[in-house]
């Protein structure tokens, strides 16, 4: 039987997909996609690594023009300092928002570190010796800034590292959340300025003789400091490298670690290697940013790819009772035609001259056996229905209705349906099978949505569920439509009854037999505010 | 002559038809060797019972019938010369109803097509009509439609 085939087709296709739907929901749950939790893919990895070689290319060609001195540029260090305060903000707030979705404390560490990394370049361009006369030639203001700078950001880096591994997997209430990315924002802020002030003040409050020789002194160790710290961090970045994100800050070391080589390796300002070093910095950072940024909108490409195939996945699962519908009509149709031909043949045979009751008698066999494919074909569709019976399992049917909700939530939209919700909690659960309940809501929402197709204003998809005493569960769906005329309220549970243009006429008859087949009724009044109110009752288990 | 006329008077009050527009209908009932003379209707359809069904219409109507269970079947008889009309599911397995028209027009011929389906999706139909069909009629069809599309077909017939 072809519609049977259908039929089990439909439900084949139904379960996996809906399946596959659920673990993915849950997997996204569980992870989000970010690309603070995706490991990277191979080509992330080569393009890493050939931006990486690049720079350290760059830094071996620079090498041995490294001391040519050039002279100073009065544009290069406020241009640079732009730039660096522009790319690290973006990036900062990429981070931040990463960190709003994750809630792991690592993220704030990091976009901490780039916040600040932004902020301070404003105080770091400002106290540049040069730039304003040249008021501190000795520039400990700027060199304390610089130091710091570069202190803190491989700190915030090992920061996010140290954090990343012991992760308290908590949900961050979303005040608390905003809460944190402001308080960090603020004391970044607050912190940019205190060095600012420091190191500043330091220059006024000490003999700047003792200063001199201290910074002066303490050149060679604040050096090695700062290496062996970018040093620190990308180790440890690389030892427990996981994400995209972890790929990316590696190669943002590997830029610093150059920058700080060239600048330790010259020892002094205005020479190929000075500007040479912040350019390869520069560059790392943007290509950073550049990354990130192309990496989120591909992966919300990705994302919206699977999306809109799970919705599509969801529609065909919607369509399966259209689909049944369809066949069933389609099967039914065949001996109701036989039958309508054979008795106009058989009346023409009777109308002859001399009737020929052979043709006559052919023709009724022929009707008869029509009628009883048609029986036989009625039978199936209640066998089909009733046959799941080991599919049946405890259901709450306020869960059901929230999810058909779902499902139906974007044909309600774009009919401007508003859907108005009234759950008793207290339900019992009723025994049932999960996939036909849920037909057969669907097939009642669209139902009323069609009944509120044609009406203006005001469309309301009213569902509710209430006890039905005793040891019933009642669920009822009432539209605000232009209602079911009395004279055909008898008529619309059966099969191929239609009021609808396009339309089988079998939704509400399988619906009915889905209901009766659970020992429940389903029936149809008329709403007390005009439309159809579809109520159906189910037994429920035994009381929880 | 009595006897023909009265038939003739029944027939209409019966079914409430003028004679001019059911001339075919009247005609007298064919024994075998006359059928060669009678206008012959090829029936296609994979369901006998609706094979059987408008082969008996199509008797009681005068005509000779001839039922095939697929188009294959059909294209590969002997009947193909000598049929008036093709009554044919559009939906059955092997060749369909729309490939049957497509064969027969290859080969040149323009047999009067009728289509009658349980399945009417108006794509099928604007294609089949487009391609020349005489009618599409979705199951189940008045018999009274399908009698005035076969006595067009006859009528186109016997013009040309």
């Amino acid at each position: 039987m072809k519609f049977r085939a259908i039929a089990q087709n439909g439900a084949a296709r139904d379960s996996p997909g809906g399946m596959a739907a659920t673990a993915t929901t849950g997997a996204l749950d569980e992870q989000p996609i970010l690309l603070s939790t995706l490991p990277p893919s191979r080509g992330q990895k080569r393009l890493a690594l050939a931006i990486v070689l690049l720079l350290l290319a760059a830094f071996c060609a620079t090498v041995p023009f490294a001391a040519v001195p050039v002279g100073y540029i009065r544009e290069f260090i406020p241009a640079y300092a732009a730039a660096m305060f522009v790319i690290s903000s973006i990036t900062s707030a990429l981070l931040f928002v990463q960190f709003s979705v994750v809630h792991s404390r690592s993220l704030l560490a990091v976009s901490g570190g780039y916040l600040f990394s932004a902020l301070i370049t404003i105080p770091w361009a400002l106290t540049f010796p040069d730039l304003f006369g040249a008021a501190d030639m000795a520039g400990t203001t700027w060199g304390v800034i610089t130091r710091i700078w570069r202190l803190v950001f491989p700190l915030s880096v090992i920061g996010y590292i140290l954090l990343k591994d012991d992760e308290a997997k908590r949900a961050w209430p979303s005040p608390l959340l905003y809460f944190a990315i402001l308080l960090s924002a603020a004391a970044l802020f607050v912190a940019a300025d205190l060095v600012t002030w420091l190191a500043t003040g330091m220059r006024e409050l000490t003999p700047s003789g003792l200063m001199f020789s201290v910074i002066n002194r303490a050149q060679a160790d604040w050096n090695a400091l700062l290496l062996l710290l970018a040093l620190f961090a990308l180790a440890l970045l690389w030892s427990r490298r996981r994400s995209v994100l972890d790929l990316w800050l590696m190669v943002v070391m590997c830029g610093l670690l150059i920058e700080l080589c060239l600048i330790i390796l010259v020892g002094r300002r205005y020479v190929v290697g000075w500007y040479a070093a912040r350019v390869y910095f520069l560059v790392s950072s943007t290509l950073v940013l550049a990354v990130l940024l192309s990496e989120t909108a591909l992966l919300y490409a990705r994302l919206a790819r699977s999306v809109m195939a799970e919705s599509r996945e969801r529609e065909a699962r919607l369509m399966t009772m259209d689909v049944l519908s369809a066949s069933i009509a389609h099967e039914m149709n065949q001996p109701l035609a036989s039958i309508v031909t054979n008795a106009d043949a058989a009346a023409r045979w009777m109308g002859r001259p001399t009737p020929d009751l052979d043709e006559v008698k052919a023709s009724l066999g022929q009707i008869r056996n029509s009628a009883y494919r048609a029986r036989d074909l009625i039978v199936s569709i209640r066998a089909m229905v009733k046959r799941d019976d080991r599919n049946r399992t405890p259901l709450d049917l306020n869960d059901l209705v929230r999810e058909v909700l779902t499902l139906t939530e974007r044909e309600l939209q774009r009919n401007r349906v508003s859907v108005k919700v009234e759950l008793d909690e207290h339900l019992p659960l009723v025994n049932a099978d999960q996939v036909q309940l849920q037909q057969v809501l669907v097939n009642l929402i669209t139902n009323a949505i069609d009944a509120m197709a044609e009406k203006k204003w005001p469309r309301i998809l009213r569902i509710e569920s209430a006890v039905q005493e005793p040891g019933g569960v009642l669920i009822s769906v009432a539209d605000t439509g232009k209602g079911i005329d009395p004279q055909i309220v008898d008529r619309i549970f059966n099969p191929l009854f239609t009021t609808k243009s396009s339309g089988m006429g079998m939704g509400l008859a399988i619906c009915r037999s889905i209901i009766e087949a659970h020992d429940g009724r389903l029936q149809v009044s008329a709403g007390v505010e005009g439309g159809a109110v579809f109520q159906f009752v189910l037994p429920a288990t035994i009381a929880r | 002559m009595i006897l023909a006329v009265a038939t003739v008077t029944y027939l209409c009050c019966v079914q409430g038809f003028s004679p001019a527009e059911n001339s075919p209908r009247l005609r007298p009932y064919v024994e075998d060797e006359q059928l060669q003379n009678a206008p012959i209707i090829s029936i296609i359809d994979d369901d006998e019972s609706m094979r059987c069904a408008i082969k008996s219409l199509v008797t009681s109507l005068g005509f000779g019938a001839y039922t095939f269970a697929s188009a294959q079947k059909f294209l590969q008889s002997t009947h193909l010369d000598h049929t008036s009309c093709v009554i044919t599911d559009l939906q059955m397995p092997g060749l369909n109803g729309i490939e049957l028209q497509k064969s027969l027009l290859a080969q040149g011929r323009h047999i009067p097509i009728i289509f009658v389906t349980a399945f009417p999706e108006e794509r099928l139909r604007a294609r089949v009509m487009e391609a020349g069909a005489l009618g599409f009629l979705s199951k189940p069809f008045e018999s009274e439609t399908l009698i005035k599309l076969i006595d067009k077909a006859i009528e186109a017939g016997r013009k040309t």
